[in-house]
C-alpha cells in the first residue's frame, strides 16, 4: 500500500460511473470534487454537453466553498478519428486538476488520494493538469489517443 | 491548418581571430558546409537563401566536411565529439564519436567514404582513425606534441594521411590501417594551419603561420620545396586545390587570396578584400575551398566577419558577398516601404542586418553602431523611413532605410535599454527606472511608473509598459508625455514582452514563465489566459494583419500560433532555433511567419489554412 | 490510553489528539504538531559531548551553540549518505526535538514521586512494569525517510518508535512522495537539495520508483567546503572564518584590509574540540550562502561560452559583484567567484580543487546533470516525460539564487524533445520544510487513520510490517 490519504470513495461516484460508462456517449464527463470535510470523493457534477469547451470552462472555473479557484477530478469521454481514417474510437480519461496557487493543503490532499479514485474508476489513460494548456482538447486529445488521432 | 518550414537563412560561419575555419563542398560543387554556434549549416551555394540545419551537437561546433560520395556530413565539436550524418535524407545522425579531450580541429574523409581521421587538441591524444559507420579503430594518430590544426587524406591507394599543428611538424601516415612513417619537423618555423593532398594525389602542401607554403610529393613524402615565400604578409590559415591539381587557393590575415600554379611556383592571381585601417581585421581570411564539380571557376573564402566571399577566377571583384549574422539574433524588426518588406535583425555582438523578404538576402548595416548587444529594433516613419535600435552601451542609435546605414546620430540613455516601441510620432525607450522618449533622435520627455519597467509597446497615440513585478500598465501618448490610464496586475512573474494588436484594441502580453495573456486595451479586461504552452520566457509576440491570431517566440525554442477564435486550437513548432527564439514576426500579408533566434538563422514558416 | 487497542479514529484522527510529525535531516530535525502550518521544534542534528565531573554529559538542541565549554565536541548521529549511523544518538537527537518543544518532559509517574500517599489498594500491578510514561504514549508519529533508506534502518525506526517512545500509531512517510503531493502531482520527478546529499526521486503515480532514485553528497556541506576553499585561496589575501565566540570586539574596517578584532582565546584545556569551532563556522558560511553565493543561472555551463560565444566566465565577471562581511570585521566584494563555489553540482570539473578537504573532488555521475541522466534511465520509458514535465524542487540548499533557472536550462539542454516544466514553491518554508509540511497535511487528516501501523499490528507483525504498509 503506497501513502495515500485514506480519503474513501463515494458509493455514487462509482454508480454514476457506471451510467456514464454505459450512456454511449450521452454522458460526456463527470467532476468529482473533494468534500469541504475532507473525508469524501464527491460527485461535483454530470455533463451530457457534447461541446468540449463547456466541460473545459466548468473545471477552470471550479472554485471552493469560499469562492477561491479549487482542485477537481474528472472523466471525459474522448471521441476521436484515427488519423490513418481506420474509423472512430472512444477513450475515457482521467483527468486531475490542481491549478497553480491552489494551497498546499488541497494540493496534497487531492494528490495523495488521486490513485484511488483512478484505480476505483479502473482507468489507465490520465492527465496531470495544472496549468491551462493541460486542459486544452489538444493536449487530451492527444492523451486519450497516443498521439493517433 | 499547418506551419511548415519554407526556408532557413544561415548564420555566417562562425571565426575566432587568429585561428583557422574549416569550409567544406560537396563534390559537385552545390553545397557548402559550415559551423556556426551549435549548429552545422549546409547552404546551397548558387542560392544562398537555402540552408539546412543540423542541430544534434550540444557543444560548439567547429568543422563539418562532407564525405566524398556526398551522402553524408561528419562534423566535429569544441568537446572533442564527431557526429556522421545523412546530409541527403531526413538528417539523421549514422555514429556519434568521442575522439580527443578538446576541440576537434579538423577532419577528413578518404576517398571511399569509409574512414574518417578527425584531429584537434586533446589530453592523452590528439586524433584517431575511425570508420564513419561504427567508429572502429583503423589507424592511430601519434608523433604529435600539441595540437593538430589541420589533416588530410589521399584520396587514392596507396593510402596517405597528413596531419599537422601548433608543435610545426607535419607527420605523415602510411595507411590503412594509419601508421606513423615520417615527422617532417623542419620546413615550418610556427603553427601550421592547413595541409592539403591534391585530388590526384600526386601533391601535398602545408601552410602555416610563418607564411610559409611547402609542398611534399603526395604519395612518398618526400619534400618538393617551397613556393612563394615572402608573397603572404600574414599567416597562411587555409589551403584548397582545384579540380585539376594544377593549382590551389591559400587565405590569409593580410586580407588575400591568392591562386598559386604548382608547376610554375608562382602566384597566379590575388585578391585583396576589405579596406586597410581600423576595420581591417575583419577582413582577415581564415578559410577557403575551391569547390569542386563547378564550371564557373568559382572559389569561396571566408572573411573573420563571417562573409562569404565568392570570387572567380580571372575577375578582380568578388562576384557577390553573403553577409549575416555569427551570433545570437537578439532583435527582431519588419519595415516596409513601396510593398517591400524589409526584415531588420540585430545581435549580441552589435552587428545589424537588413533582410529583404523577397530574395532572402542580407546586407550589414554600415556605419557607427552599437558595439554590444542590440537589446531592441522599431520602425518609424521618421525621414524617408528610419529604423531605431537600442543597445547595451546605452545608446538610441538610427538608421536610414533607404540607404541602410547608420545616420551617426546616438542619444545616451540613463540606463540599460529593456525595450523600444514607437508610436504616431515618439520612440520610446524603456529603463529599468524610467521611460525615456525620444522625437527625432532628442530626448524630449520621461515618465517613471511604479514599478521597475521590463518592456515597452507603443501604437499611435497608446503605450503599454511592463514590469519585473508583473505589471502591465496602458498609458495614453500625447506629445512626449505619457499618462498611465489603466494598470492590470498580469502575472506573477516578470512581463517580458507586450504587442498591441493592429487596430489597437487588444494587448498581448509575455511572461517570464512562458504565459501569454490577452487584454483589451480599452478596460484592462482579460480576454484569455488559456496559453500556457510555453515553458520559458516569451521573448516576442506578433499579431496578425487581421489582429486574429498571435505569433509568440519563447526561449523553450518553440514558436506557437494562437487563434482568438478558437483559443484552444494552436498551432505549434517545435525546437526552431536551437537554445531559444528571440524573434516572431508575420510576413508576406500573414502567409508566413518569420523568426531569429540563439542560432544566428532567420527562418521563414508558410502558414496555410488558419482558424 | 492503552497502547494495546487498536487506534481508534476519533482518538487521533480528529481533534482529540494530534499526531506528532518527525522530519530528521542530515543538518537539522523539524518535529511540529500535525495540521500545523510549520514545524514548532527546529534544532540541529548535531548534538555535543563534554565531560564534567568525570562524568560524559550531552548537550542537544541549540544549546550546542551556546556555551564553549571545554572538551565540547560536536557529532551527528547521521551519516553522511543521510543514513542513521549511530542509532542510540539518533534517538536522543529526536526524541529532544519533540520533547523540549511539544510533548514537554513528563511528569513523573505520582504513585512514585513520594509526594502521594496512595492506599496500597488503588495502586495498579500494570504501573509497576509501566514505571515510566513513555514519551509518545499519547500521539500517533509521522516519521519521513530518504528514498534510499535501507530495510534495516526502517525496521530499527518502527522499533524505536513503538518500543522507547510508547507511540500508539506510526507512518514512515518518503520525503520525495511527500514532496510531490505538496505540489499537487501523484507523479513527479522530486529533486531535493539537501545539506549532506542531492537526490533525485522518481514518483509514478504516488509511488517511489526505486530503481530510479539517486543521490550523491554534493549537497549544502559540499558547498560550504567548496566556499572554504575559495577562502584559502582569496585575494588579497586568504580569509579566515572566526566564529562569533572568539572574537570580543571589531571595529569597521575597508573593504578588503586586515581585520581589526579583539580575540578571545581559550587555553588549550579549556577550549573546545575543533568540530565545535567547525559547526559554528557552517553558520556564518550558511548566511555567505544565503547572501552571496549564486547559481550560474545558464545557458550553458559557467566554464563554457555563452550561446552568443562570450564566455560565461566573462558574463559572471561583468555583474555587479555581493559584498559580505565576517564576524571579526573582515570584508569584501565577492565577483565571479560566488558562482564558482557551486558550479560543480552541473559540472564536476568546476570543482575548486583542496586536498584538505573532506569531499574528495566530486565525479562527474555525482553532478545534478548526470544524476537526473540515472535517474531517468532507471525507469520506464513511457513514464520519462511525465517526470520531466513535473519536475519538483525542494530542499533548503535549492534556495540558492539562480537554482531553479540552471536546472531548467540543464534540463532543456538534455532532453530537447519533451516539455520540460519545473516547479519550486516560491515560499522558502516550503521548500526548506517541504516534506514535513506534506506530512504535516496528511498526518492531519480524519482519513488517514487507515494507513497507521497499530502498536498492536506492530506487536503481531513485527517490525516488517513497516516494509509492507509504507512502501
Amino acid at each position: 500500500m503506497s501513502l495515500a490519504s485514506g480519503v474513501t470513495i463515494d458509493d455514487n461516484c462509482l454508480t454514476e460511473f457506471n451510467n456514464f460508462r454505459l450512456s454511449h456517449g450521452k454522458t460526456k464527463y463527470i467532476i468529482f470534487k473533494i468534500s469541504d470535510d475532507k473525508k469524501t470523493v464527491v460527485i461535483d457534477k454530470v455533463g451530457h454537453d457534447q461541446d468540449y469547451e463547456v466541460f473545459r470552462t466548468d473545471l477552470e472555473n471550479a472554485k471552493d466553498s469560499t469562492g477561491k479557484i479549487a482542485p477537481r477530478y474528472a472523466v471525459y469521454d474522448v471521441e476521436y478519428e484515427l488519423a490513418a481514417g481506420e474509423g472512430k474510437r472512444s477513450k475515457i480519461i482521467f483527468i486531475s486538476w490542481v491549478p497553480e496557487g491552489v494551497p498546499t493543503l488541497w494540493s496534497m490532499i487531492y494528490a495523495s488520494t488521486r490513485e484511488n479514485l483512478k484505480n476505483a474508476l479502473n482507468l489507465s489513460s490520465s492527465i496531470h493538469a495544472d496549468d491551462k494548456s493541460d486542459i486544452e482538447w489538444k493536449t487530451v486529445l492527444k492523451e486519450a489517443s497516443g498521439g493517433k488521432a | 491548418m499547418s506551419i511548415t518550414n519554407e526556408s532557413i537563412w544561415a548564420a555566417s560561419p562562425s571565426t575566432t581571430r587568429g585561428q583557422p575555419t574549416q569550409l567544406s563542398s560537396d563534390a559537385k560543387g552545390e553545397r557548402l558546409a559550415y559551423a556556426t554556434n551549435k549548429s552545422i549549416f549546409l547552404r546551397s551555394i548558387d542560392n544562398p537563401a537555402i540552408a539546412r540545419q543540423y542541430t544534434e551537437h550540444k557543444a560548439q561546433t567547429t568543422v563539418a566536411r562532407f564525405s566524398p560520395s556526398g551522402f553524408y556530413v561528419a562534423s566535429g565539436d569544441a568537446a572533442g565529439t564527431v557526429r556522421v550524418w545523412d546530409c541527403v535524407g531526413e538528417g539523421i545522425t549514422k555514429g556519434e564519436y568521442s575522439i580527443v579531450n578538446g576541440r576537434i580541429n579538423d577532419l577528413a574523409w578518404d576517398g571511399d567514404s569509409q574512414r574518417i581521421i578527425a584531429v584537434g587538441d586533446g589530453k592523452q591524444r590528439y586524433g584517431h582513425c575511425i570508420t564513419w559507420d561504427s567508429g572502429n579503430t583503423v589507424g592511430e594518430i601519434f608523433g604529435h606534441t600539441q595540437q593538430i590544426n589541420s589533416v588530410s587524406i589521399r584520396q587514392q591507394r596507396p593510402l596517405r594521411a597528413a596531419a599537422a599543428g601548433d608543435d610545426k611538424k607535419l607527420v605523415f601516415y602510411h595507411g590503412a590501417p594509419f601508421k606513423f612513417n615520417m615527422g617532417i619537423g623542419d620546413k615550418h618555423s610556427n603553427y601550421i594551419y592547413g595541409v592539403g593532398f591534391s585530388p590526384d594525389g600526386s601533391h601535398l602542401v602545408s601552410v602555416g603561420a610563418d607564411r610559409k607554403i611547402w609542398l611534399y610529393d603526395g604519395k612518398t613524402g618526400e619534400t618538393k620545396g617551397q613556393i612563394g615565400d615572402g608573397e603572404h604578409k600574414g599567416s597562411i590559415f587555409g589551403v584548397s586545390w582545384s579540380k585539376d591539381s594544377r593549382k590551389f587557393v591559400t587565405a590569409s590575415a593580410d586580407r588575400t587570396v591568392k591562386i598559386w600554379d604548382v608547376e610554375a611556383g608562382k602566384s597566379t592571381q590575388s585578391w585583396t578584400l576589405g579596406e586597410e585601417g581600423a576595420m581591417a581585421v575583419r577582413d582577415h581570411q581564415v578559410g577557403v575551398v575551391w569547390p569542386p564539380g563547378r564550371s564557373d571557376n568559382l572559389l569561396i573564402s571566408l572573411s573573420l566577419s563571417g562573409d562569404l566571399n565568392y570570387l572567380v577566377e580571372g575577375t578582380p571583384e568578388p562576384r557577390q558577398v553573403i553577409s549575416g549574422h555569427q551570433k545570437n539574433i537578439t532583435s527582431l524588426g519588419k519595415s516596409t516601404s513601396d510593398n517591400k518588406e524589409t526584415l531588420w535583425t540585430g545581435s549580441f555582438d552589435g552587428r545589424v542586418c537588413s533582410w529583404d523578404v523577397a530574395s532572402g538576402t542580407a546586407a550589414e548595416i554600415e556605419g557607427e553602431g552599437h558595439p554590444g548587444y542590440v537589446a531592441g529594433l522599431t520602425p518609424t516613419s521618421e525621414g524617408a523611413g528610419r529604423i531605431y535600435s537600442v543597445g547595451w552601451d546605452d545608446t538610441i542609435r538610427s538608421i536610414d532605410v533607404a540607404a541602410k546605414t547608420y545616420t551617426g546620430s546616438a542619444s545616451k540613455l540613463t540606463g540599460q535599454p529593456k525595450g523600444v516601441a514607437a508610436g504616431d510620432s515618439t520612440v520610446l525607450v524603456g529603463t529599468a527606472e524610467a521611460v525615456e522618449v525620444f522625437q527625432d533622435g532628442k530626448k524630449t520627455g520621461e515618465y517613471k511608473p511604479n514599478f521597475p519597467v521590463t518592456t515597452v509597446s507603443a501604437h499611435g497615440a497608446v503605450a503599454a509598459l511592463g514590469g519585473e513585478d508583473g505589471s502591465v500598465q496602458i498609458c495614453k501618448l500625447s506629445g512626449s508625455s505619457l499618462s498611465g490610464q489603466t494598470d492590470i496586475k498580469a502575472s506573477r512573474n516578470q512581463i517580458s514582452t507586450l504587442e498591441f494588436s493592429p487596430d489597437a484594441s487588444l494587448l498581448a502580453v509575455g511572461d517570464l514563465r512562458g504565459r501569454v495573456l490577452v487584454y483589451k486595451v480599452a478596460d484592462g479586461s482579460l480576454v484569455t489566459d488559456r496559453w500556457t504552452a510555453h515553458t520559458a520566457r516569451i521573448t516576442s509576440l506578433s499579431w496578425n494583419e487581421a489582429g486574429t491570431h498571435l505569433v509568440s517566440g519563447s526561449l523553450d525554442t518553440n514558436i506557437f500560433v494562437w487563434s482568438l477564435a478558437s483559443p484552444g486550437d494552436w498551432i505549434e513548432l517545435k525546437n526552431t532555433h536551437k537554445e531559444g527564439v528571440n524573434g516572431v514576426v508575420w510576413i508576406e500579408g500573414g502567409s508566413k511567419i518569420a523568426s531569429a533566434g540563439v542560432d544566428a538563422a532567420v527562418k521563414v514558416w508558410k502558414v496555410e489554412g488558419l482558424k | 490510553m492503552n497502547p494495546s487497542n487498536p487506534p481508534q479514529t476519533a482518538e487521533y484522527g480528529g481533534d482529540e489528539v494530534s499526531a506528532i510529525v518527525l522530519d530528521p535531516g542530515y543538518s537539522t530535525t523539524r518535529a511540529g504538531f500535525a495540521g500545523e502550518d510549520a514545524p514548532k521544534s527546529l534544532i540541529p542534528s548535531y548534538y555535543g559531548k563534554y565531560n564534567a565531573d568525570g562524568q560524559e554529559k550531552l548537550v542537544f538542541g541549540d544549546d550546542v551553540f551556546v556555551t564553549p565549554r571545554p572538551g565540547l565536541s560536536i557529532h551527528n548521529p547521521i551519516g553522511k549518505d543521510g543514513i542513521v549511523e549511530d542509532w542510540d544518538m539518533a534517538e536522543k537527537v529526536w526524541e529532544y526535538s519533540f520533547t523540549s518543544r511539544l510533548t514537554g518532559a513528563k511528569p513523573g509517574n505520582p504513585f512514585h514521586n513520594g509526594l502521594n500517599d496512595i492506599p496500597s489498594e488503588e495502586l495498579p500491578t500494570e504501573m509497576e512494569v509501566e514505571s515510566e510514561e513513555k514519551p509518545l504514549a499519547d500521539s500517533p508519529l509521522l516519521m519521513t525517510e530518504p528514498g534510499w533508506n535501507p530495510a534495516k534502518a526502517r525496521e530499527k525506526t518502527i522499533e524505536i518508535a513503538m518500543e522507547k517512545w510508547g507511540t500508539p500509531a506510526f507512518y514512515l512517510a518518503r520525503n520525495g512522495v511527500l514532496a510531490a503531493f505538496a505540489s499537487g502531482k501523484a507523479s513527479a520527478l522530486v529533486i531535493d537539495i539537501g545539506a549532506s546529499n542531492i537526490s533525485i526521486t522518481p514518483v509514478h503515480d504516488g509511488m517511489i520508483l526505486k530503481r530510479g532514485v539517486q543521490h550523491s553528497p554534493l549537497g549544502g556541506d559540499y558547498i560550504s567546503s567548496q566556499i572554504r576553499a575559495l577562502f584559502k585561496k582569496n585575494s588579497p589575501q586568504p580569509i579566515t572564518i572566526t566564529p562569533h565566540y572568539l572574537i570580543s570586539s571589531k571595529t569597521a574596517v575597508e573593504a578588503g584590509q586586515e581585520p581589526q578584532a579583539k580575540y578571545k582565546t581559550f587555553p588549550a584545556d579549556k577550549a573546545p574540540d575543533a568540530s565545535y569551532r567547525a559547526l559554528l563556522e557552517e553558520r556564518t558560511l550558511s548566511e555567505f550562502k544565503e547572501c552571496v553565493v549564486q547559481v550560474w543561472p545558464g545557458p550553458n555551463k559557467l566554464s563554457a561560452a555563452g550561446p552568443n560565444g562570450v564566455p560565461n566566465e566573462e558574463s559572471a565577471r561583468s555583474s555587479p559583484g555581493r559584498p559580505f562581511e565576517f564576524p571579526d570585521g573582515y570584508n569584501q566584494m565577492f565577483g565571479v567567484d560566488r558562482f564558482r563555489v557551486v558550479e560543480s553540482l552541473f559540472d564536476a570539473k568546476a570543482a575548486i580543487p583542496d586536498p584538505e578537504s573532506i569531499f574528495p573532488a566530486p565525479t562527474p555521475a555525482q553532478t545534478l546533470p548526470e544524476l537526473i541522466k540515472a535517474s531517468l534511465g532507471g525507469v520506464d520509458v513511457d513514464i520519462r516525460p511525465h517526470l520531466l514535465g513535473n519536475v519538483v524542487v525542494t530542499g533548503a540548499s535549492s534556495l540558492l539564487y539562480g537554482f531553479t533557472d540552471r536546472l531548467s536550462q540543464e534540463l532543456m539542454a538534455q532532453f530537447p524533445g519533451p516539455r520540460v516544466r519545473v516547479s519550486a514553491p516560491g515560499n522558502t518554508a516550503e521548500r526548506r520544510f517541504g516534506s514535513w509540511i506534506g506530512g504535516s497535511i496528511l498526518a492531519s487528516l480524519g482519513t488517514f487513520h487507515q494507513m497507521w501501523i497499530s502498536k498492536k499490528e506492530y506487536d503481531e507483525h513485527g517490525a516488517n510490517i513497516v516494509e509492507k504498509r509504507c512502501k
